[in-house]
């Protein structure tokens, strides 16, 4: 791939009061170390790194640039360099002898930008002899800096709004706007279908709770319909629940207590129904904040948490859902969100669906585990003022892939994704279109 | 000379063997020690041991990294570590020594596959040191140990090499000596502060890994807390 010409990101940032941001830097990193798990994980990579770039070939964002600023490893070591330097004794004992400069506000910009280049897809983990998880130091330093107010506004306003606000959702959707929202698309699969396909709303004892990115209820009619389809065909029983009807955890993409307040709202929205499983629609990082964290963070007691691809594909192969190999002749692709494919967790269950019934399915060249990111990963796809960043640079190495297949449709089972790739198809002048699983399943589906 | 070549392969080796081992033990304790402290602590304690064990496997594994655009530097890595692990402890000049010092040895390699061992190690350690310089992104994240590790490797092979065939070393044999004894003493000595500690940490690198994710439940309010910061709006 030819170099991409840099861009600079700057994301808006609400004000914060005046601090001595170097202290209040160190401050929060040493809280962290003091109460959390990172201390044990830091030290070993902090030693452990024997630079050998390798992961500077795995990463979209270096591929594009060039730039050795956005190689994972030097990356990371702007963060691994304040430990050494502060929090190792050996670090300490360098710096009194060799006189080390203090963090200095400079370094404090530096990792803003760096680690909001980063889309923490954790590609480069592969390419590490020594195991190193760039995606969780970027998660790290996003934490420490938003400790010291340094986030981007467009994450920190939605968190607020989820855990604070009035409506308690990401997308600050009122509940009788929800209510609204189902009945209409009940009345569309009855215009479809000619049955009474519900959504239903608070059944207690559910076998299934589930949590769909709240977007969608905006932005996916077809793929929530394509869900509630899907359901109607099962027979299962499963729900929705007023107190709490978003999956979206942007916590885990700048903060840890939001990220474990956000995993307990789920929780105690399942409790309240009495339902059994968390079933997370289309969304990468929903379904892998519940799925990493609600063990973490629910008790022995916890949920088991289950993606709705998983649950159709066990439909599908159980024989309860039966998709029409006649309905769709356009070429498709499919793109793996990396909070779901890196860990190979779902990769192989929505290419059992799709080959079910497209004919003509052709595949990105690489996918699966090791699929590149959209350039819209960890919750940069908010971020609206660095559009350019994101199709240019971190959406390159994802625009020739997509050129490449010819496909007319790009199926992308995640929320995050579905926006990212719909402005890289714009600003790259694609001629495709980005669609959920399940809207193609809406599609074909036999009722 | 005599005196500091004998220095460095009594007291000065001997000092350097226990750092060494002391050292890369301590890390290695740790790594035990921390791993069990933190897995008391974590919110998810479920650990698929077997398949962190095979991920590990599966890591060290050199063939996996041969399909990467950095063939090479695969290449070139393996042939490096082959020589820099086997020379040390199985060439029989050096089983001698540690027979003197532990008052037991072990099977030699023969003396041919030592010495095509140790110029591969050699000549790899240039090429790795000239791929690091050549290659930009290896260059912008080196540090000054990734530069002198390689030759100071080297030259301890190469003294070493000399060593075994006099015919060949057109250096004095005592200064050749004392160059061998002296920068394998600090290899030794540098083994638990410097990158070369990754000799004994990289196996429990997965099992790292795989805790990297683990939160404990309560650490970012405790931090909170901590920083003063309690109550505060969003």
């Amino acid at each position: 791939m030819r170099p991409v010409k840099n861009i600079k990101i700057k994301y808006h940032q609400e004000p914060s009061p005046p601090m001595n941001r170097p202290q209040k830097f160190l401050e929060a990193f040493a809280a962290m170390l003091k109460h959390s798990h990172y201390g044990y994980i830091l030290d070993h990579f902090a030693r452990i790194g024997t630079k050998c770039a390798r992961c500077a070939v795995a990463c979209p964002v270096h591929e594009a640039t060039g730039r050795p600023e956005d190689i994972p490893c030097y990356r990371s070591e702007l963060l691994l360099r304040v430990y050494r330097r502060h929090f190792t004794l050996e670090g300490r004992l360098q710096a009194r002898i060799f006189g080390a400069p203090p963090l200095s506000d400079e370094d404090i910009d530096t990792m803003a930008e760096a680690f909001y280049r980063c889309t923490a897809c954790r590609r480069c983990n592969f390419e590490c002899p020594m195991g190193i998880d760039h995606g969780m130091i970027t998660h790290l330093g996003r934490h420490i800096l938003s400790e010291i107010g340094v986030v981007p506004k467009a994450l920190h306003v939605s968190v607020r709004e989820q855990l604070a606000g009035k409506t308690g959702n990401t997308s600050a959707i009122p509940l009788p706007a929800l209510l609204d929202t189902l009945s209409f698309l009940e009345e569309e699969l009855r215009e479809q279908f000619n049955k009474e396909i519900k959504f239903p709303v608070d059944v207690e004892g559910a076998e299934y709770v589930f949590f769909a990115p709240v977007s969608d209820y905006l932005l996916e009619p077809d793929t929530l319909m394509g869900q509630a389809a899907v359901f109607f065909a099962t027979g299962d029983s499963w729900t929705i629940g007023t107190g709490n009807y978003d999956g979206i955890n942007y916590g885990l993409f700048y903060n840890d207590r939001f990220l474990e307040d956000i995993i307990k709202r789920e929780l105690a929205e399942v409790r309240r129904l009495k339902g059994k499983k968390i079933l997370i629609g289309e969304c990468g990082h929903a379904s892998r904040a519940a799925k990493v964290f609600v063990p973490a963070y629910g008790g022995e007691d916890a949920p088991p948490v289950i993606n709705i691809i998983e649950y159709t594909c066990q439909a599908m192969e159980s024989g309860k859902v039966r998709l029409r190999p006649d309905v769709i002749k356009e070429r498709v692709t499919y793109h793996d969100p990396c909070n779901i494919a890196r860990s190979g967790w779902i990769v192989d269950q929505p290419r059992k669906i799709l080959r079910s019934f497209i004919k003509d399915f052709v595949e990105m060249e690489p996918h699966g585990c090791n699929n590149y990111c959209c350039g819209g990963g960890s919750g940069t796809v908010s971020v609206d003022e660095i559009r350019a960043f994101r199709t240019s640079i971190g959406g390159a190495k994802k625009a020739e892939q997509l050129r490449a297949t010819g496909a007319q449709y790009v199926v992308a089972p995640c929320a995050n994704c579905k926006k990212q790739l719909r402005e890289v198809i714009e600003d790259h002048k694609l001629d495709m279109e980005v669609i959920g699983l399940h809207d193609l399943v809406l599609k074909a589906i036999a009722l | 000379m005599d005196a500091l070549i004998e220095f460095g392969r009594g007291p000065l080796f001997r000092f350097a063997v226990a750092i060494a081992l002391l050292g890369i033990s301590r890390h290695a304790i740790l790594s035990v020690i921390g791993f069990i402290r933190l897995r008391a602590r974590v919110g998810d304690k479920r650990l698929a041991y077997g398949a962190i064990a095979l991920n590990t496997l599966r890591r060290l594994n050199p063939l996996k990294y041969l399909v990467s655009s950095r063939w090479y530097y695969t290449v070139l890595s393996v042939a490096f570590h082959v020589g820099l692990i086997l020379v040390p402890i199985f060439y029989l000049g050096h089983i001698r020594l540690w027979r003197s010092g532990l008052g037991f040895g072990w099977p030699a390699l023969p003396g041919p596959v030592a010495d095509v061992l140790s110029l591969i190690t050699i000549v790899s350690a240039m090429l790795l040191l000239a791929a690091r310089a050549w290659w930009k992104e290896s260059r912008a994240i080196s540090k000054a140990q990734d530069w002198l590790l390689p030759p100071l490797i080297a030259i301890a092979f190469l003294s070493g090499y000399l060593l075994a065939h006099p015919a060949q070393n057109p250096f004095d044999f005592s200064i050749t000596m004392f160059v061998h004894v002296w920068v394998g003493d600090l290899l030794l000595l540098i083994t638990p502060f410097t990158k070369i500690v990754h000799c004994t940490l990289l196996p429990f690198s997965q099992l790292v890994a795989e805790m990297a994710w683990r939160m404990v439940p309560g650490a970012g309010r405790d931090a909170v807390k901590t920083l003063g910061k309690e109550g505060q709006a969003i």
